[in-house]
């Protein structure tokens, strides 16, 4: 059986045939893509079903979002928002709530829905618009309903009396603490860690978890994705992930699959470095339809962008204060050539300058000693870097999958605060790397980001703040340019070039289709495109638009 | 409270070293909780030192706070009544975070940091482009400095010395390397804390038992099973781990803690039998008896 669809247009990303109108797929695979009158001689020998029901839409590859985590969603999704930003989720559109009223009568609209006795986790809480938080401020709302308000930054939390004497945290317990202030409930630093090891039973067991990870796949569904990579599996426990993936995504059909890039230095508890490596080379074989391993591994250099735990070149933060190692340079080198050595490819966690001139010494160090070519070596993030650093990472072959949302949510503060306006415009280099040639990508690592790629090409192609203000627009890139980074791109980053990220025949029929055209219409509107429906292997799924806010 | 004494210091320092040493002397049980990615070395002495606990630890979550194991570790700690313990900090870690588990994690209280410095390397630490600002910090956030590693200096000794001499000269020093095992634990017997917190100690109702650890080499195959039973019947154990191989040579990894038993088997190609060995660390008023691990699954008998 031979289905064929027709579309206003189909962008391909083949760049020997860029633009089509039809598409056949047998058996979840392109089997030609082109004018629909060139396929009479297919349509002539075959069975076959003209689909006329995106004749008005616009297809792409299905977009690929190469770097999440959907271990960290499935943890958050099942909280309640209360946040001072929009929200588009795929079950309902968060409105912003920018005021403390505004905030007060969302969360008591939210506890009257709450089930009683179940504990109810409001994530989003922002002191400068929603006001100061305290023990006593959510108890005027229920003393029975346990409540934990988290904050936007998740450094800090606030709990009600039903919510502590549920968790079994008082005085006794906590004594004379200074990053807990029981008066107020509030927990925060090592306090907050105390409280979420009380909170831990809760929001790692398994119904919670599964909840999120069913949640997690309907986001990514609504963000209009066919793949994703899991750029860290282990990052919680790497059992119960697994497991989890296994009978939500796998068994149940998700519409999407998953890539899976093992943590290897969550894998490390009582094994040796090389036999965790030795695991990790057994994994591809346990590789279902939707999951799978491949030769990857993922590997860490500096903090998190943030939290300012970057690793800065000179003259570093402002403010004076330092970034952070998450090991130390030389374990990291002996890390990259272990998996360098087996002919990995190898995808590094780098936030900072200084972090990624380490990154490019060591891969500098193993070009040396073993020489690769096609390596696929990726910079993971890709915050600040110095354009004599891009110029560097495309000699060495490497790779950059980019988190571009830091150049939106964070360039503002980080010119106010950290590093000045200069470089806090040139975060997300990404305009230079497409002018080295380096094979270059955008990711969510969500829930840092929205899962959206729509959303990671707007900022790409405006480089717009959530000041409104352009920044750095020598390093804007082209609608085209952006959307091969959330296809092709995405595709290459994650080794699976040959199968996925463009529409040709002989690749599997995975197909996003939009109600517009991304790289004609006005760039600022890129990211509100609807999002129609996705075909994963020739299969469609379609996106319901959500409308109410509630 | 329990007195909590931290050792940082940059990779190669010697704290791994100094613990295994402080293991060795000690008398009285210490938990040691080691904050590091990767392999470890303690194990052994552990075996040696029948009163010391170890909890690995792979710090370094990048995204959230979600999963603190240093924070686990100390509550799990805390559940077996030890009465000190010491955070062995990783390589790149700043002391004063790890400190702040002294200071906030009820339950304990903070004792001491110390920083170990690598004698013969840490000019050229200091000096390093990527870690010479890290090197410094946790020089400066320590209480004390401990030198490590004097024995090393070759040649350019004297001079190098006297450099140090400049560099730390701020610091309280103590050559490592000459302490006796006495001095040694005298370092980390916090005592001014315990006189203080004396009145806390006898008003906690606070049972403390000792720990005490019984090893099998588990050169016999084990069922999987037997396990779970005799881990499910003998709550006292508070942490078991090792590996063992079953009747059909399936090789296990044991992690007990906190009554969560977890039993992960290996792939085939990494079986290792000559790593079997299983320890099971337990309050010493109860006996344990592993006469019940057999190779036999348990059904039938029992049901
Ligand atoms: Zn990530």
């Amino acid at each position: 059986m031979l289905d064929i669809y027709k579309a206003k247009t189909i962008i391909t990303m083949n760049p020997s045939l860029p633009r089509a109108e039809a598409i056949a797929i047998a058996d979840g695979q392109i089997v030609q893509v082109g004018r629909l009158s060139d396929m009479e001689p297919l349509m002539a020998s075959r069975e076959h079903v003209i689909h006329a029901q995106f004749a008005n839409d616009v297809m792409t590859p299905g977009l690929i979002d190469p770097h999440l985590h959907p271990a960290m969603a499935a943890v958050i999704l099942p909280m309640e928002f209360i946040t001072a930003m929009e929200w588009r989720l795929p079950w309902a559109t968060i409105p912003a709530t920018t005021t403390p009223q505004a905030y007060d009568e969302r969360l008591q609209a939210l506890i009257a829905a709450h089930p009683p006795g179940e504990l109810l986790i409001a994530w989003g809480h922002h002191e400068l618009w929603h006001g100061e938080m305290s023990r006593a401020r959510i108890n005027q709302f229920s003393s029975e309903l346990p409540i934990v308000i988290w904050n936007r930054s998740f450094h800090e939390l606030c709990m009600n009396d039903a919510a502590l004497n549920m968790l079994g945290i008082n005085a006794a317990a906590i004594g004379q603490r200074e990053q807990i202030d029981l008066e107020r409930g509030r927990f925060f630093e090592v306090g907050l860690s105390y409280a979420i090891g009380k909170l831990n039973p809760i929001i790692l067991a398994p119904e919670w978890f599964e909840r999120g990870m069913q949640r997690l796949v309907q986001v990514v569904h609504f963000g209009g994705q066919t793949t994703v990579g899991d750029m860290a599996v282990g990052i919680f426990d790497f059992a119960t992930e697994m497991a989890t993936q296994q009978k939500i995504i796998e068994e149940a059909q998700a519409p999407f699959r998953v890539e899976l890039i093992p943590h290897s230095a969550a894998l490390s508890r009582g094994r040796t470095a090389d036999e965790v490596a030795d695991f990790i080379d057994t994994l591809p074989t346990t590789n279902g339809h939707r999951l799978r391993y491949a030769k990857r591994v993922k590997l860490f250099a500096d903090g998190a962008f943030f939290s300012g735990l970057a690793q800065l070149l000179p003259p570093g933060y402002l403010d004076g204060h330092q970034g952070e190692w998450l090991v130390t340079p030389p374990e990291l080198e002996q890390a990259v050539r272990r998996y360098w050595q087996r002919n990995y490819q190898i995808h590094v966690h780098v936030t900072g300058d200084l972090g990624l001139e380490l990154v490019l010494d060591i891969l500098s160090l193993m070009q040396d000693e073993k020489p690769r070519i096609d390596h696929g070596f990726t910079i993971e993030h890709f915050g600040l870097s110095t354009p004599e650093q891009v110029s560097r990472a495309a000699r060495l072959g490497a790779r950059v999958s980019a988190n571009i949302y830091y150049l939106h949510e964070l360039s503002d503060i980080f010119a106010k605060q950290w590093v000045g306006q200069e470089r806090a415009e040139q975060m997300g280099r990404i305009g230079s790397c497409f002018r080295e040639g380096i094979t270059t990508t955008l990711h969510s690592d969500f829930t840092m980001a929205p899962a959206q790629p729509l959303n990671s090409m707007w900022v790409a192609v405006n480089r717009i703040n959530c000041e409104g203000n352009v920044m750095g627009p020598n390093e804007r890139i082209s609608p085209e340019q952006a959307l091969r980074a959330v296809t092709i791109n995405a595709a290459t980053v994650l080794g699976c070039e040959n199968e996925i990220g463009s529409l040709r025949a002989g690749k599997k029929a995975d197909i996003t289709v939009l109600g517009a055209d991304p790289l004609t219409v006005d760039p600022i509107t890129i990211k509100d495109i609807p999002i129609k429906a996705t075909l994963f292997e020739g299969q469609v799924f379609p996106i319901q638009p959500i409308t109410d806010p509630q | 409270m329990i007195p909590l004494t931290v050792i940082a210091g940059y990779l190669g320092a010697g704290k791994t070293h100094l613990v295994n040493r402080l293991l060795k002397a000690s008398k009285e049980p210490i938990g040691i909780c080691v904050n590091d990615f990767g392999e470890l070395n303690i194990d052994a002495a552990l075996i040696q030192n029948s009163r010391g606990t170890t909890l690995e630890l792979t710090n370094g979550c990048i995204c959230c706070q979600l999963n603190d194991d240093l924070g686990a570790a100390l509550e799990d700690l805390a559940s077996t009544g030890i009465t000190r313990v010491i955070i062995e900090a990783s390589g790149v870690a700043l002391p004063e975070k790890i400190a702040a588990y002294g200071r906030n994690w009820p339950g304990y209280q903070l004792h001491k940091t110390y920083t170990l410095v690598d004698a013969s390397n840490i000019r050229r630490w200091l000096d390093d482009k990527y870690v010479g600002a890290l090197v410094a910090t946790q020089m400066q956030q320590a209480d004390e400095l401990l030198v490590t590693k004097l024995d090393l200096l070759g040649p350019a000794n004297s001079r190098h010395w006297s450099w140090m001499r400049e560099a730390l000269k701020e610091w309280q020093v103590l050559p490592n390397g000459a302490l006796t095992d006495a001095q040694l634990q005298a370092l980390f017997a916090p005592s001014e804390v315990q006189t203080t917190e004396a009145q806390a100690a006898t008003a906690s109702p606070l049972h403390r038992p000792n720990l005490v650890a019984t090893c099998t080499a588990a050169e016999q195959p084990i069922s999987a099973d037997s396990i779970r039973r005799l881990l499910r019947t003998n709550p006292h154990v508070v942490r078991a781990k090792g590996w063992f191989t079953d009747a059909t040579q399936r090789q296990y990894l044991l992690q007990h803690v906190a009554q969560q038993t977890n039993l992960e088997q290996q792939p085939k190609q990494q079986n290792n039998s000559k790593r079997n060995g299983l320890v099971f660390l337990h309050h010493e008023s109860t006996a344990l008896d592993l006469s019940m691990l057999t190779t036999q699954h348990l059904s039938s008998p029992t049901t």
